[in-house]
């Protein structure tokens, strides 16, 4: 591990990310000025066709209603925090890899929808990055009943990802906006975390905060 | 719904016009035992105008006859679902010919002593679901004959997407005609399709499976032209248009009237699009695939087989499934229920995938077999997928209709490619509160089993009802609309005596609970926009009065003299009223009135102001809507729920608390 300087500290003991991303997206929900730019932003299949590829990332940062966007946003919050905290640069390199794996998969594998939006392929991005991450420090430290606890949780969620998948919806509704949930972009997302979480220290991370093991 | 077309048929030969029904077929037909040259098709063109909730389909085709003498000709075509025949024009050389609508029997004896006298006649006839025919006398030798027609169809759009189908591949129903015809389907020149839709609500996209060469203009969010040209084409493949309406729209209602003289009733159609949160269901079910390997099936199979194995693989865990085919006699491959899994789902799809065609259609016996061994704790839905051309066994629509009536059990009928028997497939799902959908072969099948799907794995409207208090309805069919899908919209035709305040209001059950949905809106004292209703709503009463008579619900003789009436007083072509073409002294030598003419002339008066004009929304609930939320849509968001809400929380609590503590 390498220590950071003073300065350096000051910053980084901020999730400032993640703080950002949640202001903008709560912004553009809420303000009426920015609700142009909210449809500009969401996943349109013939848009992202036709080459307006940017919506493969910005259509996350869209949201359909109240409800939706109470959920994703706080959970993105919570994880977002904390996974910056620990590792600024596998926080961002697992909300982009989510942001593209989630957009792609929606692309090739739900050929019925046509619009997208919401962060919550990303939430399970960093949902299965900060588990892997804890399990493997919950291991190293040979404290096997909070890894037994972690391992629960994981399970837990990658299960009911795994039914809502074989399913093809969701456990819970929470959105009457006409939306239909699409549980292949939590898979997709949780996948990309775990992927980013198991990618070797050199390629992911400038540096590991957490007090060394 | 929505389909139609046309497949072309010229055919020969005096001798020809001894037998009444014709092979359905997308081409010119000759005997086979004719020495004459076949006739050749020498250009096809068609145009389709989608807007104000129906399709107006214009066919223009010119054929040639390669041989030294004149000839008598019947030009076959296949019944468009739902369709309403309405124009039949002939040019032959300087001649053109006009048609009116009569009952069939005096129509046939005019034509046949018009035709004997060597004068100048046509006449087009309906033969139930599978073909209209037209004869034509004389077609001269070595010269261009030039037939147009034209018919209108009822639009309804499901989960958002809109369908229509210019059918152009043979369904392959009957057997005995396509053994005595030689089908010619080359069009030797220009081939030719323009559909202009024109959308009061946005369009998202519109697509032609099939048809890569396309070419698509956007003129406005929801008005959109398309041209597919080709020459020498082959006339054997459906043509599919889609178009998706932007995701979002409102529930809603809207109506198009039509009412020219305030001294008579107005006739209106009205389109309900639902805007209600139906819920995923969430406990399994049982699913039973009642599938026809019948020989009439040949070139469906794969079809078939690819959309069942695409909704086996699709099936939930608690779901089950059970296979059934049926041709000659029907067989249960599956030997009862099945959990659905990884393994038996395999299984099951290589079942499938392995099927062959043969024999007859014993519908009755497959859905007999289906019916046996339910679980009654567990709701049961019949997937019939047929062409529907019972003819072994059972084959009385009646004797269907009392069958479902006995069982709790939903059949949801594909019926697949053109000239399946439509009614029977009626019949059976009314009875049995489920619904039924065609499929082409050019279809996207993934696209129609996802809408299909959405509607089995959904709550459902139980006991809806629709009912219309301030203006003078009648004729609207049955109040009671027993289910609604999700995704579905209601259309319901009638007359009104006159303009005023209407309250519409849906009463529903939904999860057991009471719902009803209320609006309040005008009917106008004038509306001459779209006379076209007017034959729309002939053809539905004629459609509901065939479904009682099929169900065995009403008199035959009273059916035939309830159709016979619409159909000449509304000049559409029926099982009992045909389409008499004759020259303008024909018609008077015979005294009979030119209604079609008059109709025709008011029809085209307003297609004219129509073409120059935007899309006209006709929603009418805006100021009160009916519905609070968006119709159903085919986008998707990700939400986070509460169970991962919660267990997101407790794992960042849990990786705060470790980091903190060991920071401390």
């Amino acid at each position: 591990m390498t220590s950071s300087t003073s300065t350096d500290r000051s910053a980084r003991d901020w999730p400032v990310v993640s703080l950002l991303v949640g202001l903008f997206v709560a912004a553009l929900f809420a303000l009426p000025a920015l609700a142009g730019l909210a449809e500009t932003f969401e996943w349109r299949r013939t848009a992202v066709l036709s080459g307006e590829w940017w919506r493969v990332l910005t259509g996350h940062l869209s949201h359909t209603s109240v409800p939706n966007l109470l959920w994703n946003l706080g959970t993105f919050l919570v994880l977002g925090a904390v996974c910056e905290l620990q590792d600024r640069r596998r926080f961002l390199l697992a909300t982009l890899l989510a942001g593209l794996a989630v957009s792609f998969a929606v692309l090739l594998f739900a050929p019925e929808t046509t619009v997208y939006r919401g962060l919550s392929g990303i939430d399970s991005a960093l949902f299965g990055l900060l588990l892997v991450q804890m399990v493997r420090r919950a291991r190293n430290q040979r404290q096997p009943a909070l890894a037994a606890l972690l391992l629960a949780t994981g399970g837990l969620f990658l299960g009911k990802l795994a039914y809502e998948v074989l399913a093809g919806q969701a456990l819970f509704a929470v959105d009457a906006s006409g939306f239909v949930p699409v549980p292949l972009a939590h898979l997709a997302g949780a996948l990309a975390g775990i992927l980013v979480a198991w990618l070797p220290h050199h390629m992911a991370s400038a540096r590991m905060r957490m007090p060394a093991t | 719904m929505k389909r139609m077309h046309l497949l072309g048929g010229l055919v020969l030969a005096s001798h020809a016009l001894l037998l009444s029904s014709l092979a359905p077929a997308a081409g010119t037909l000759t005997a086979r035992d004719s020495s004459h040259q076949p006739i050749r098709i020498r250009n096809h063109h068609v145009d389709v105008v989608l807007n104000n909730g129906f399709a107006r389909t214009e066919v223009q085709q010119t054929f040639f006859n390669p041989n030294p003498v004149d000839l008598e000709a019947i030009y076959s075509f296949p019944a468009p679902k739902s369709a309403s025949l309405s124009e039949v024009t002939i040019y032959s050389g300087e001649q053109v010919i006009e048609g009116e609508v009569v009952r069939r029997e005096e129509a046939r004896t005019i034509y046949e002593s018009e035709r004997d006298q060597g004068n100048d006649a046509g006449l087009a006839e309906k033969d139930e679901y599978r073909t209209y025919e037209f004869s034509i006398s004389p077609v001269r030798a070595g010269s261009d004959t030039r037939v147009r027609f034209v018919y209108y169809q009822p639009l309804s759009i499901d989960t958002g997407v809109g369908r229509y189908v210019y059918p152009l591949e043979d369904g392959g129903t009957d057997e005995a005609a396509l053994a005595f015809w030689t089908a010619h389907e080359q069009v030797d020149e220009e081939f030719s399709i323009d559909i202009e839709l024109k959308s009061a609500w946005p369009v998202e996209t519109v697509r032609m499976p099939g048809f890569n060469d396309a070419q698509i203009d956007r003129l406005d969010e929801g008005h959109y032209q398309v041209r597919v040209e080709r020459q020498a084409m082959s006339l054997n493949q459906d043509l599919v248009f889609y178009y998706a309406l932007k995701d979002g729209l409102p529930g809603r209602v809207e109506l198009i009237p039509y009412r020219a003289d305030p001294q008579r009733p107005g006739t209106f159609m009205m389109v309900v699009t639902p805007g209600i949160d139906l819920q995923p269901l969430a406990q399994g079910a049982d699913f039973t695939f009642v599938l026809d390997v019948s020989g009439s099936m040949a070139g469906k199979l794969e079809t078939l087989a690819l959309g069942v194995a695409k909704s086996l693989t699709e099936m939930r865990p608690g779901d089950r499934y059970r296979l059934i085919t049926f041709n000659d006699r029907a067989r249960d491959l599956t030997h009862g229920f099945v959990p659905a899994n990884e393994a038996t789902v395999e299984a099951g799809v290589r079942l499938v995938q392995t099927l062959s065609s043969g024999g007859g259609t014993d519908v009755y016996s497959g859905l007999a077999l289906a019916l046996d061994d339910l679980d009654d704790d567990r709701a049961t839905s019949i997937v019939l997928v047929t062409d529907g051309v019972a003819n072994v066994g059972n084959v009385e629509a009646s004797a269907f209709h009392e069958l479902m009536k006995r069982y709790d059990v939903r059949v949801f009928g594909f019926l697949l490619g053109n000239n399946a028997n439509w009614p029977l497939m009626r019949v059976i799902c009314e009875a049995s509160g489920g619904f039924s959908a065609g499929v082409s072969n050019t279809d996207d099948i993934v696209g129609q089993l996802v809408l299909a799907k959405s509607k089995l794995v959904h709550e459902c409207l139980h006991d809806a009802k629709l009912t219309i208090r301030g203006v003078r309805v009648k004729n609207t069919g049955d109040e009671l609309l027993g289910k609604v899908y999700r995704g579905q919209q209601l259309v319901i035709f009638g007359r009104y005596e006159q303009g005023g305040t209407a309250e519409v209001t849906l009463e529903a059950r939904l999860t057991g609970q009471d719902r009803t949905y209320h609006t309040t809106f005008d009917f106008p004292e004038i509306d001459t926009e779209n006379p076209e209703i007017e034959r729309l709503y002939a053809l539905d009463r004629i459609e509901r009065i065939q479904v009682r008579q099929d169900a065995g619900l009403e008199e035959p003789s009273e059916a035939r003299e309830a159709i016979a009436g619409l159909g000449v007083e509304y000049q559409i072509v029926t099982d009992h009223t045909s389409m008499l073409l004759l020259s303008d002294d024909g018609f008077e030598r015979h005294g009979l009135e030119r209604q079609n003419r008059e109709r025709v002339a008011i029809e085209r008066k307003a297609q004219s102001v129509r073409a120059k004009q935007a899309p006209v929304n006709r929603r009418v609930d805006q100021s009160q809507p009916m519905f609070h939320e968006p119709a159903p849509s085919r986008r998707g968001a990700g939400a986070i729920d509460p169970l991962s809400g919660v267990l997101a929380l407790l794992l960042a609590v849990v990786s705060a608390l470790v980091w903190f503590g060991k920071r401390s």
